[in-house]
């Protein structure tokens, strides 16, 4: 018996080493970047020092360049996504907290929809985002109204004076998915223009197993296409040495079918169609230690929701102008200092709003100080007051201290007060049976963390160990919350408390062997996300209990070989248990679950063109899994893909 | 293989002399009743999370199993279910937005088949004879109700009535049923009848607005429970001056109605639920949060309440007459049913499913 494990236990060891040895020859490290002229329109966020960041890569978001942000999270495991299905409504969740509670920035302007308080990710496409990031923990000083949980970050970046480039995406596979892209730019010594445009379908009609009727089915997914296209355009000019102007214009059109949940037996009729407009006008001036930046935003989304089968059709529109001037003063070589003033103005039209179209004018003043009071100990601290109609909001403080205790290991800690205003549909809907409430407090998170960064210092760049660990303590108290009063009219009201606290960890290793590049990264977060309501009419047994379609066990495992130009990475999420329930009194929690999501890209050159032939085999494994009850996702697919580089 | 097929016949054997004996054993169907056995608890669940449910309270262990759907059948039972019905031997389980009807064995809870063809929004299932059952419909809008005529040898929908708006809860009169058509999403002020030898609508009673449940009283009356019709301003509060109040009829043998009475506001929580005590002496109903109680000699509405407390569902035990009060603290986290003797004395409380809202007897 002893004898048959330790054969088990060798053969197993053969195989890893085999594995690991097979591949190991000629090497270079082609993860490492052309070296860009990164472009930044606001500085708020060096003052983020220490936050626990998941930065997404070139190359991961290379390899993710047909889908969506969502997609792009959902298989590579950062954070938490709750979504209705592929193509389907998409929101991030971090450290616990709500679909609401993550701010999402493009080039420092917030996306979050006045009527929702969301911004629906699986209408962002990758192929436009030259640079994201994600932080965990509310920093509602830097990033303003939402970051109660986290904030997503996402950029566009340019370079000066490289020349003609045209570059085109193309991509298919399972499930009717197609997705092309096109792109030029010209980018002088003093003016860039950059147009990109995309057409992203798919009928995403893959199979499952309909167990909501007897005797079970296989039965295909149905109405469930999604037909995208969009465009970014973007200039810079920078007529001296201290003017840029920027203007950036993104249009996108998006059409979906809304699907039944599998829970009702039937084709579904309802279509939902976004449509949206994104302008953005930039100037920034610099002269010696000061620098200004001025960015002017318009946004306007159309969200067209019609159902033939309850001859139901539903018009929401949002208009809203975002007008930031921020100062940054280098006081000193050990100081900085950025403050502005943000003001907003938003407007919503909803068939739901009862003949009323709400308006609102917010306007932020923030300021931010990052200092060195020892060599070793770097703090910042930073503050924001908004005032919405002249009503104010919490005072949202953050307060950062790291200090670096040896070479490569530094420890630091947040604490931080964040908010996020009650959205117009809280405030103003009204329909059968729903009630908006007028009066409805801003939410308030008091959050704090304390956290570690190392990096291994190794003499050599063949080889590097970066870890990073963060513990946190979140309470978000008057939570927005809609429930049924004792006549059955949902409304909403701020009574929810939730603490969440939890630990994270990211650890990276890296290392060339000859001329394969081997790099092995590990994810993982524990949240505790528990109800700590007590108020009128509250169920006593949801108290303490873990929120609902929130998992406290979440990682990933991701390998990735670089050998001669070929790009191999395979990535294992695991999302623990989410109960439906409340009181997680549930019967049928959703049961955890590990999807695995291979993808190889490998170049080849002719002439002044660059080919880079892709695959991707998404769900190797065949798992069946839901994204939440009734909203089953793809099994095993797949998608092979060309890019065509000119420069 | 000679000696595994002598065992074979065995076991075939003793199977088969086992189902006799058994079958010969004193039949004690005559002196059951339904509701001996105990009851079902329907849970709704929250509307759309699939969490629907459905609780058995067995009576001689004087406990409650949860989840009896799902534990036998190893499946979710859907998304919100309206109602449920022991007929025979079966369990029709009416999950109205999956827009199906989930046929079980009440004994051993397990699937038996699922209805879905040409059910668009289903409320209520009442047995007719061994091989026919009707099943009221919202229709698609809520505006088109119907009763669907089902052959419960191949559980198939086998002709459409046109009844009215909001086809509702159903009640068996000799060979007639009497449909409530509560309003669904519009409004309608009818108790059609309909003969379920011809499976036509024969007849139709003109009540208060919208009338959601109806009982027949030891002296062959009919009581319907209306909710009256809301009206509501733009902005969607309740506009009093254009709404009905709810109120509670008695149609007498020649199908006429013979007294109205009328609430005295207008409220959102407006009467439902008319259950009868098992002597056909006591209507007990819902209204403004409360139970009431009232005497089918009665002429005037009862001034007191039965019971102050804001139940979402109401049964009648037709083996004792205890009133049992379904309570949905919300529709994300488990509910509870409190059971109380006929005096208004609390005896059991049991923690059921999400939204309870209505028992079936077994």
């Amino acid at each position: 018996m002893l004898a048959k494990q330790l054969f088990r236990a060798s053969r197993m060891w053969l195989f890893v080493f085999t594995s690991l040895t097979s591949i190991a020859q000629q090497a270079k490290d082609s993860v490492t970047l052309l070296h860009e002229v990164v472009i930044e329109q606001s500085h708020l966020g060096n003052y983020a020092i220490s936050k626990y960041t998941l930065r997404v890569d070139s190359l991961t978001r290379a390899l993710a360049s047909g889908g969506s942000v969502a997609d792009l999270l959902r298989k590579h495991g950062f954070g938490h996504v709750r979504g209705y299905g592929p193509g389907g409504l998409a929101t991030t969740s971090f450290r616990g907290t709500g679909s609401s509670h993550t701010a999402v920035l493009w080039n420092g302007i917030n996306l979050l929809s006045p009527l929702s308080g969301q911004l629906d990710l699986s209408l962002v496409p990758v192929g436009f985002i030259d640079d994201a990031s994600i932080q965990t923990g509310g920093a509602a000083s830097l990033y303003g109204n939402g970051s109660i949980g986290g904030t997503i970050l996402l950029n566009n970046k340019a370079a000066f004076g490289e020349g003609l480039k045209l570059k085109t995406f193309s991509n298919g596979g399972s499930f009717g998915s197609y997705y092309q892209d096109v792109g030029m730019s010209w980018s002088g010594k003093k003016f860039i223009s950059s147009t990109k445009a995309f057409l992203n379908v798919a009928e995403n009609n893959f199979t499952f197993l309909n167990d909501n009727v007897f005797p079970t089915q296989i039965q295909q997914r149905q109405h469930t296409a999604t037909h995208q296209k969009g465009i970014l355009h973007q200039n810079y000019w920078q007529p001296s040495a201290n003017n840029l102007f920027t203007f950036k214009f993104w249009w996108q059109d998006n059409t979906y079918e809304v699907p039944n949940p599998t829970s009702i037996v039937g084709k579904a009729e309802a279509v939902e169609r976004n449509t949206f407009y994104r302008a953005v006008a930039g100037w920034n001036y610099t002269h010696q230690k000061f620098d200004l930046n001025y960015q002017g935003a318009f946004i306007r989304h159309d969200l067209n929701y019609s159902d033939p089968a309850s001859n139901l059709v539903s018009l929401s529109t949002f208009n809203t102008s975002i007008n930031n001037l921020e100062g940054n003063f280098v006081v000193d070589k050990n100081s900085t200092l950025t403050s502005g003033i943000n003001y907003t103005w938003e407007q919503g039209k909803v068939d739901a709003f009862a003949g009323q179209t709400p308006e609102r004018n917010r306007i932020a003043f923030f300021s931010a100080f990052k200092f060195k009071p020892a060599t070793r100990w770097e703090m910042s601290f930073a503050l924001r007051e908004e005032l919405v109609n002249t009503q104010t909001t919490p005072l949202a403080p953050t307060i950062t201290t790291k200090v670096s205790v040896a070479k490569g290991l530094h420890i630091y800690n947040t604490l931080s007060r964040n908010y996020r205003i009650a959205t117009f549909n809280d405030l103003y809907w009204k329909g059968a049976g729903a009630s908006g409430n007028a009066y409805l407090k801003p939410e308030i998170s008091i959050g704090g963390e304390v956290g570690l960064q190392f990096n291994y210092p190794f003499a050599t760049t063949r080889k590097s160990l970066t870890f990073k660990t963060a513990v946190f303590s979140n309470d978000v108290d008057n939570w927005i919350l809609w429930s049924p009063n004792a006549l059955q009219i949902w409304s909403p009201q701020n009574i929810k408390k939730v603490w969440s606290r939890g630990i994270e960890a990211q650890a990276t290793a890296h290392k060339n062997i000859r001329d394969v590049g081997l790099e092995l990264s590990f994810q993982y977060s524990f949240t505790q996300a528990t109800s700590e309501s007590i108020y009128e009419n509250a169920n006593i047994n949801e108290l303490g209990k873990q929120l609902m379609l929130t998992p406290q066990h979440e990682g990933s495992i991701t390998t990735r070989i670089i050998w001669m130009e070929l790009h191999i990475n395979l990535v294992n999420t695991y999302t623990g248990k989410q109960f439906i329930n409340s009181d997680n009194s549930d019967f049928y929690p959703m049961q955890p679950y590990i999807i695995s999501n291979f993808w190889l890209s490998k170049p080849f050159r002719i002439s002044r063109t660059i080919f880079t032939l892709t695959g991707e085999l998404n769900n190797i494994f065949n798992i069946a899994y839901q994204s939440r009850p009734g909203y089953p996702m793809p099994g095993r697919n797949f998608k092979v893909g060309v890019s065509i580089n000119f420069n | 293989m000679k000696l595994r097929v002598s065992r074979s016949v065995m076991f075939v054997f003793i199977i088969v002399t086992a189902i006799f004996f058994q079958s010969c054993k004193d039949d004690p169907k005559p002196t059951m009743q339904q509701g001996d056995a105990g009851f079902f608890v329907v849970n709704e669940g929250g509307f759309g999370n699939s969490n629907t449910s459905i609780s058995f309270y067995d009576r001689k262990a004087n406990a409650v199993t949860n989840n009896v759907f799902t534990a036998k059948n190893n499946r979710p039972l859907g998304d919100q279910t309206q109602s449920m019905t022991v007929f025979g031997n079966n369990g029709y389980i009416v999950v109205q937005n999956s827009k199906k009807v989930e046929v079980i064995d009440a004994t051993d809870f397990s699937s038996l088949a699922t209805i879905t063809d040409g059910i668009t929004s289903p409320r209520y299932f009442i047995g007719i004879s061994t091989t026919k059952a009707y099943l009221s419909d919202w229709g698609v809008d809520g505006l088109t109700g119907t009763v669907k005529v089902i052959d419960l040898t191949t559980n198939k929908v086998t002709k459409t009535i046109a009844t009215g708006v909001g086809s509702n809860k159903m009640l068996k009169v000799g060979s007639l049923i009497y449909v409530a058509n509560a309003g669904g999403y519009g409004k309608d002020n009818t108790v059609k009848i309909i003969d379920t030898t011809t499976d036509a609508v024969i007849g139709s009673i003109t009540t208060g607005d919208n009338p959601n449940s109806l009982q027949l009283d030891k002296d062959g009356n009919i009581w319907v429970v209306a909710g009256g019709a809301l009206a509501y301003n733009v902005d969607y509060s309740v506009d009093e001056a254009n709404s009905t109040k709810g109120s509670i009829s008695k149609i007498n043998a020649s199908n006429k109605e013979a007294l109205r009475l009328t609430v005295d506001k207008v409220t959102l929580d407006s009467p439902s639920n008319l259950n009868i005590s098992p002597d056909g002496k006591t209507l007990y109903y819902i209204y403004n949060g409360a139970i009431y109680l009232m005497l089918t000699t009665a002429t005037t509405l009862p001034t007191s309440a039965f019971k102050i407390k804001n139940y979402y569902g109401l049964a009648i035990d037709p083996t004792n007459g205890d009133v049992i009060g379904c309570q949905a603290p919300n529709f994300s986290s488990a509910g509870n049913i409190d059971v109380y003797d006929a005096t208004g004395n609390l005896k059991k409380s049991f923690t059921v499913g999400i939204a309870p809202s209505g028992c079936a007897f077994k």
